[in-house]
């Protein structure tokens, strides 16, 4: 099995080279002309692997003298970069290696570079160092290599990179043969190539036309490859160019088209050749070999491996020498020529022995490797769990809270409710404490009892009468939150009565009503008559000659509104004078009524008030009291009191 | 002269309306008294009286009970009852519903007068009880389960279905029933009293002047402020203030 990885690197440009070289004749700074040799090391790294080697160490020896660390760095990640491309791998190791310490050194020292350029140096370190790895089947150590990178990358935003990243971390999960993820990854790189307009969507599209052909899916393989062959037509790649006509000839080779395959593994060997990229050279010729073999040319069969397994030796791939003994051991068996089968039969047991031991250990790598992702997904996993858990009880939480106040705030709202309704009873039950006054009540049937001494019989019965049904209204609407209009005029018509007679007719009065009362209208029982009682007992009664009461019903600005006038001897007067008293009833029957309408207002969401003042004459005198009592318009059906 | 019995649990009371009729009704003359239902029924028969003063509580049962006695012993009653009743609420709705007179304690000279007046007219005319048996059905019944009212004219007591009633219409201290099949009528008492007593039957105040019986109702017209179309093809304006209401109820129907 031979695995290549392709890193994906952009090319060079001659007119970029040239400018380059201007640019370092002009500069006069040893840092500036060590930046520039490293620019230009870089720009050769694809193409000429021994122009960046020249320019690196140009670079490394001038950092040196001016103790510039950055450009130490970059020299020798370039340096690493030719190591690569001349399939030096431990060489490559080695100097990126020492390129991430310089990086990281000047990460954690602090310089005046700009932290964004070390770290994509750092980035670029490791992904180099994946690619190295990669390529010497340490699939571990790569995908450890590229994962740093990809971090790295990620914090710094360079979207190229990453995708880079991502083609790097695809060809590792496809050579180990984890063909979905790796085309996850294909294609996430894909897409930000294709975002960027960036050039190495060529070599992308060419792994993925590689995952296809591996899953046997010819068509799109091929479509894949022919879109990647356009992409290089408009771009200098060598290596990757190399790599899909590699592909390519083996796509051929197994829809047996042996002409294309041929003409397509010439053209990978001829652009890994001018790279001096031997690796490539040993696998392509290898591939030719194998086609041979198919179509029974033994001959330049042999020629093809025996010059891939020289090229392997020559740079110690093991894999590849291993491949290759076996292969001429076959063919050497095909010919006829058994000595020699053996011979290279033996060199491919002992080769594959030594290589098992390795892969014994790879095994092993490749297992804990697998443990190691196992690993970082389960813990990833519980992460998510532990978030989804989080969140989950943040709703939860959120819901019980939400209950909660929902369930407290009801149960406020009930207990207000509760609350007033119970202030409501109360102070109608002090209402009716009020009009049952006992020194009315009382005073009443003194009066009767006084008019039957009298002989006064008529008098005794009609009082009595009166009583009787200002006692029935009063017993009967009392229980009720409202009184009808006509049952309220019905008992003050019976009270002032009863008054009248007690006090010996001191006072006439007259109860109107306006045409805009309807005779459905209600209103809170016992609301009016105390203050009936205020104008006979502090109006009439302290008053020397005869008065009278008005009260009158209307409806004004949608408002019930009850007016009692009398012509008495008004508040003031009426106040010196209980001030020699200890009567305490005006101000309760003010206040209760006061405390009525304030809870009229809070169960109906409608004003309802109270207006006392004095009747004043042009010479400021008084002669007089009015009371006006406001009050929502309310209706019998309202509440549905019926008899 | 009238000829009056009074039925009564208190002796005092008795005395006291006796001289309340003799000063102010003095052409009722009592002819016997009674203080139970057993009592009661006996002088009943025996005095056959114009008039029963007849109060609802009594030592061994109601008054009502008298009268359902002698409903099933005579087949019907003939007397005209006056109610006496101190706080029963229950049976003012049934006395209500059946035109019947009544007068609660203490005795109001005024009212007591208006009515021995009634009784005159009634004496006169010659009017039948049927009410009478409306009332003790009533009694019976549930309130809201009464079938029938007495509606009292200047030319009698007249009983009808209450579901034959269309609608009533105010006009002033009157109050005008149409009714299915008959005359309208003009009765003197106010809508409003019929209004307390019909609501719980059906019927809906929809203006100030008008109280319909939902079961008449034909449409519900929206338009010029609002009226509806009654079975007998009238057009009753309906207040603003009741238009939600009925729009409530004609949903509900």
């Amino acid at each position: 099995m031979l695995l290549l990885g392709i890193s994906s690197f952009s090319f060079a440009q001659q007119p970029v080279i040239d400018s380059l070289k201007r640019v370092l004749n002009a500069s006069k700074i040893d840092t500036s002309k060590a930046n520039t040799y490293n620019a230009l090391a870089n720009e050769f790294r694809e193409s000429n692997p021994d122009s960046t080697n020249f320019y690196a160490s140009k670079a490394q020896d001038l950092s040196r003298k001016g103790d510039y660390t950055f450009g130490i760095a970059n020299a020798y990640l370039n340096k690493g970069n030719a190591n690569v491309i001349l399939s030096d791998y431990p060489g490559a190791l080695k100097n990126f290696h020492q390129a991430q310490q310089y990086f990281e050194m000047l990460l954690k020292n602090g310089s005046e570079i700009d932290a964004l350029k070390i770290k994509n140096g750092l980035a670029r370190s490791y992904g180099s160092a994946g690619v190295v790895y990669s390529e010497e089947n340490n699939y571990t150590k790569a995908l450890e290599n590229y994962l740093k990178a990809l971090k790295i990358y990620q914090e710094t935003g360079q979207t190229t990179s990453i995708s880079k990243a991502y083609n790097n971390i695809g060809i590792v999960y496809k050579s180990q043969k984890h063909l979905d993820k790796a085309l996850e990854y294909f294609e996430k790189a894909l897409r930000i190539q294709n975002e960027t307009g960036e050039q190495s969507a060529a070599v992308t599209l060419t792994n993925i036309g590689a995952i296809y052909f591996e899953k046997g899916n010819s068509i799109k393989a091929l479509e894949y490859y022919e879109k990647a062959k356009n992409f290089f037509a408009k771009i200098d790649n060598k290596r990757g160019n190399a790599l899909l006509y590699n592909y390519l000839g083996d796509y051929y080779k197994k829809e047996n088209d042996v002409g294309f395959a041929i003409e397509n593994y010439n053209e990978a060997m001829k652009l890994y050749q001018e790279m001096d990229n031997k690796f490539g050279v040993a696998l392509v010729l290898y591939n030719m070999g194998q086609l041979y073999i198919d179509n029974k040319k033994y001959e330049p069969a042999l020629a093809a491996v025996e010059k891939s397994l020289a090229l392997a030796r020559e740079i110690g791939t093991l894999d590849q020498i291993k491949y290759s003994e076996k292969m001429l051991s076959e063919i050497y068996t095909l010919m006829g020529n058994q000595p020699k089968a053996f011979e290279h039969y033996k060199q491919y047991i002992l080769i594959k022995d030594s290589l098992d031991n390795d892969e014994n250990t790879r095994k092993f790598v490749r297992a804990e490797m697998n443990f190691e992702y196992e690993k970082k997904a389960a813990l990833l996993m519980e992460k998510n769990k532990r978030q989804q858990q989080f969140t989950l009880f943040l709703i939860i939480g959120g819901l019980l809270l939400l209950v909660l106040i929902f369930v407290t705030y009801n149960r406020l709202q009930i207990k207000r409710r509760l609350t007033l309704q119970k202030e409501v009873a109360e102070y109608e039950q002090k209402a009716l404490h009020l009009q049952m006054n006992p020194h009315f009540v009382f005073n009443c049937l003194g009066s009767i009892s006084s008019f039957i001494v009298q002989n006064g019989t008529d008098s005794a019965i009609k009082y009595l009468s009166k009583f009787s049904k200002l006692m029935r209204l009063t017993l009967e609407y009392s229980k009720g939150s409202l009184i009808p209009i006509d049952k309220e005029i019905e008992g003050l018509q019976n009270y002032l009565e009863l008054e009248q007679l007690r006090f010996n007719k001191k006072f006439e009065f007259l109860i109107t009503s306006s045409q805009a009362i309807e005779d459905d209208m209600a209103l809170p029982p016992l609301l009016i008559q105390p203050f009936v009682e205020n104008a006979i007992l502090h109006g009439m009664v302290p008053k020397e000659t005869n008065g009278s009461i008005q009260v009158n019903f209307d409806v004004k600005n949608n408002q019930l509104v009850c007016t009692i006038t009398d012509d008495g001897i008004g508040i003031s007067k009426s106040k010196a004078i209980k001030e020699n008293s200890v009567t305490a009833h005006q101000s309760m029957a003010l206040e209760i009524t006061k405390k009525r309408l304030e809870m009229m207002e809070a169960t109906t969401a409608q004003s309802a008030s109270v207006d006392i003042s004095e009747i004043l004459t042009q010479t400021g005198e008084t002669v007089g009291t009015k009371v006006v009592i406001s009050l929502p318009i309310q209706y019998t059906s309202d509440t549905k009191i019926r008899i | 002269m009238i000829t009056a019995l009074l039925i009564d649990d208190d002796k005092h009371l008795r005395k006291g309306m006796k001289s309340l009729l003799e000063r102010y009704a003095s052409e009722i003359v009592i002819i016997g008294e009674a203080e139970s239902v057993k009592t009661g029924i006996v002088a009943l028969e025996k005095n056959k009286p114009q008039v029963v003063f007849l109060d609802i509580h009594l030592s061994d049962g109601t008054g009502f009970d008298i009268l359902e006695e002698i409903s099933k012993t005579n087949g019907k009653i003939n007397t005209h009852i006056v109610f006496i009743t101190a706080h029963e609420q229950y049976a003012l709705k049934a006395f209500k519903f059946s035109a019947l007179d009544f007068l609660l304690k203490p005795v109001d000279p005024e009212e007591l007068q208006k009515t021995i007046t009634k009784i005159k007219e009634a004496l006169e005319k010659n009017n039948s009880f049927e009410h009478i048996d409306l009332l003790l059905e009533n009694i019976r019944k549930k309130v809201d389960n009464f079938k029938r009212i007495a509606l009292s004219t200047s030319d009698g007591i007249h009983l009808f279905e209450i579901s034959d009633i269309i609608r009533c219409e105010s006009q002033d201290n009157y109050t005008k029933f149409y009714i299915k099949n008959h005359k309208p009528l003009l009765i003197s008492k106010t809508l409003k009293e019929y209004e307390e007593l019909l609501t719980e039957h059906g019927f809906e105040r929809i203006h100030q002047s008008h109280l319909i019986n939902l079961s008449y109702l034909k449409s519900y017209i929206k338009n010029d402020g609002g009226y509806v179309i009654m079975a007998d093809n009238t057009n009753i304006p309906i207040s603003q203030r009741k238009k939600e209401r009925l729009q409530d109820l004609i949903k509900s129907l």
